[in-house]
């Protein structure tokens, strides 16, 4: 099992190097930084954390072809790459459709931007001329002027069955934000259908199943609990109806939430959060409790685990319990 | 007024060779560093990381990014961040990109001026924390806002070419970018800032009129000709009908230009490159001889003096001269 971290930049660039640098020496595999217009530039920060760190894999986790053009994607990951020595990924998704459409911008033919962005992405790590007429995109001689090392693995955000789907097809791995077994065996029977059309290997380490959890961690349940409760009530709100029914979770109810959280009025967000939702949507506890939730997800075909906002109550405490509690135990087994 | 120096770094070089010339030019006292933003070279935002966290008093700017292949949110909370890691030094250079490289995107660039005027008004409003919601020509913006404090706010940058662009300039922004190394387009210019002033409300000495040249410098004449011809030969291909006039170069010379360098013949371009060309687009000799067309420039009302590229055969070397050379020239009269 491969261990990930997500930092999402609401923190400043500085204090995520920090914490990266933390991650590093604990053995932590991969780290995430998230994109969104509102918090700080996903490749400043990236920047940033390649400088103060020199093994973890790092990546962006995840972008959107919407709000950055898919060849300024190319480039710019390219451009970590090399300042990171060989140490990058890319992460890329439909982007968050609250977020988009607080900028104006409609998601399009989501699958499809997606598919070509992969696409034009590659083509141009590979040096060539990029000629592409597509439904999204449209480029005639799109090409890079520097030279790049490596085709760099493209990880693939996705909810949804038919995302799912097109991961195994044509991406090296998938991000699903989820935190429950269910989910993973959910996503395996659409793995399995999309590497059957490309005939490509889905098993690692050709193909990383990524599990982005809603992670807390404390000694003290409750203070885990609490910390996670907002976090969750996003994933409530922001969760596609296939999810919630997979879940037993009333539309009605994630619809009433989301609508809290876009007044801004959190605590009525966090008082329709119950005990269960919390269970079906995040790892939540202390060490054994997290082990526990860790080996059920691997169990159902989960190769890498990545901690997700909160993380803990106290990040810089939870990230130093995770690496020395939780991951020696899986880093053993393998 | 003094005239302020600054530099523009392309990073068709590695970001690390861009921080080490930088940290070079900020111990020669150079005042501003510009660095280009093109999809098909590194990321600006990652060079200019880079660049902010080896150096520490230098201002550091994109020089300059465009609104079409970065939506304007995006490059808000971009030089938002850059600015926090660089302790506030830092300026936004906006412009409406290059249209043969946007082609090649398949980005129309929709209502320039529109799309320059309302970029900068939603960018501002997110620097100073305010919501947007923005209904434009070119930009609906529902319902934007940054989620972190942003205590440095960028001055902004316009690059401007044409007369309308300049007038906007004058108009809204905190100083202008124009791309020319003769006196003659910088007349022309002040004439159209004039206009745009006039609807303004500012003190004139707080406006910077950055001359955006082409510049190559070295002890002998020849190689710092030598080393610019390529980019006037770009340059000259490149130019509306007006420009050429303006400098009284035949349209067919540079027709000629254009084919061969459009068939990869750089040698025959080169050759075709008279010292009329060299004396219109580009500031190119002896330190004397750079000096004493600063000078002319600096008549014309030029507040900053940006060295573009080629800056020499050698770009370490070119630095090093200018700093013994032309900037103390100019610090001594002051």
């Amino acid at each position: 099992m491969r261990f990930g971290i997500e930092f999402v930049p609401n923190l400043s660039t500085l204090d995520i190097a920090y914490y990266s640098r933390i991650a590093e020496d604990l053995n932590f595999d991969n780290i995430w930084v998230t994109d969104h217009y509102n918090n700080r530039n996903v490749y400043v920060t990236l920047t940033h954390v390649a400088l103060y760190t020199n093994k973890i894999t790092i990546g962006a986790g995840v972008t959107n072809p919407y709000h950055i053009n898919p060849a300024v994607i190319a480039s710019s990951i390219a451009t970590i790459d090399e300042i990171s020595g060989g140490r990058t990924v890319l992460g890329i998704g439909a982007g968050d459709r609250t977020t988009l459409a607080d900028l104006g911008i409609e998601r399009k033919n989501n699958l499809a931007a997606v598919r070509e962005s992969v696409s034009i992405i590659r083509q141009l790590w590979a040096g060539k001329a990029v000629q592409h007429e597509g439904t999204a995109f449209n480029m005639s001689n799109a090409k890079l002027g520097f030279k790049i090392a490596n085709i760099l693995p493209i990880y693939l955000a996705a909810q949804g069955p038919n995302m799912t789907e097109l991961a195994a097809e044509i991406a090296e791995g998938v991000l699903i934000n989820g935190s429950h077994p269910q989910d993973y065996v959910f996503a395996e029977k659409m793995l399995k259908k999309g590497s059957a059309k490309s005939e490509r290997c889905i098993m690692p380490p050709t193909f990383d199943v990524g599990a982005y959890t809603v992670f807390s961690i404390d000694k003290d349940r409750e203070k885990a609990v609490k910390a996670a409760k907002v976090p969750v009530a996003y994933i409530v709100a922001g969760s596609i109806q296939e999810v919630l029914d997979r879940h037993n979770i009333d539309k009605a109810v994630s619809d009433k939430i989301g609508e809290e959280l876009r007044k801004g009025n959190i605590n009525e967000a966090k008082s329709l959060v119950n005990d269960e939702m919390m269970d079906l949507c995040a790892v939540i506890g202390d060490v054994d409790e997290c082990i526990e939730k860790i080996e059920a997800l691997q169990g159902a075909g989960v190769s890498q685990l990545i901690v997700g906002t909160p993380i803990g109550p106290d990040i810089l405490k939870a990230i130093k319990t995770i690496g020395k509690s939780i991951i020696p135990v899986f880093k053993k087994e393998g | 007024m003094v005239l302020k120096f600054g530099i523009e770094f392309v990073p068709s070089e590695k970001t690390l060779d861009v921080a080490y010339y930088s940290k070079l030019a900020e111990n020669v006292e150079f005042n501003n560093i510009w660095i280009t933003d093109h999809f098909t070279n590194r990321s600006v935002f990652a060079s200019l990381t880079q660049v902010a966290l080896y150096t520490h008093k230098i201002t550091i700017g994109t020089g300059v990014t465009n609104y079409y292949h970065i939506n304007p949110c995006v490059i808000a909370s971009a030089i938002a961040t850059i600015a926090e890691i660089s302790g506030g030094r830092t300026i936004l250079g906006l412009g409406a990109g290059d249209k043969v490289t946007l082609g090649n995107l398949g980005i129309d660039r929709i209502k320039p001026l529109a799309a320059m005027k309302e970029s900068i008004e939603i960018i501002r409003k997110l620097l100073n924390g305010e919501t947007v919601n923005y209904n434009g020509e070119v930009f609906n913006i529902p319902h934007a806002q940054l989620g972190f404090k942003i205590k440095h706010k960028a001055p902004i940058y316009m690059a401007a070419q044409g007369p309308e662009m300049t007038k906007l300039s004058a108009q809204i922004a905190d100083g202008v970018l124009i791309n020319a190394s003769h006196p003659h387009d910088y007349e022309e210019a002040k004439k159209n800032l004039e206009i745009g002033f006039q609807e303004r409300n500012l003190p004139k000495r707080k406006f910077d009129i950055a001359a955006y040249t082409s510049f190559s410098v070295h002890e002998k004449p020849d190689k710092a000709i030598n080393a610019a011809k390529i980019v006037v030969a770009f340059i000259v291909a490149g130019s509306i009908p007006l420009i050429l006039e303006r400098h009284s170069i035949p349209l067919e010379e540079a027709k000629n230009i254009e084919a061969s360098l459009s068939k990869n013949k750089f040698g025959d371009a080169i050759n075709m490159v008279t010292p009329g060309m060299l004396d219109a687009f580009c500031i190119a000799g002896t330190p004397e001889d750079c000096i004493s067309k600063i000078e002319e420039l600096q008549k014309t009302g030029v507040t900053q003096l940006v060295c573009g590229s080629p800056l020499g055969p050698s770009i370490p070397d070119a630095i090093k001269l200018m700093g013994k050379t032309i900037l103390p020239a100019f610090r001594a009269k002051w």
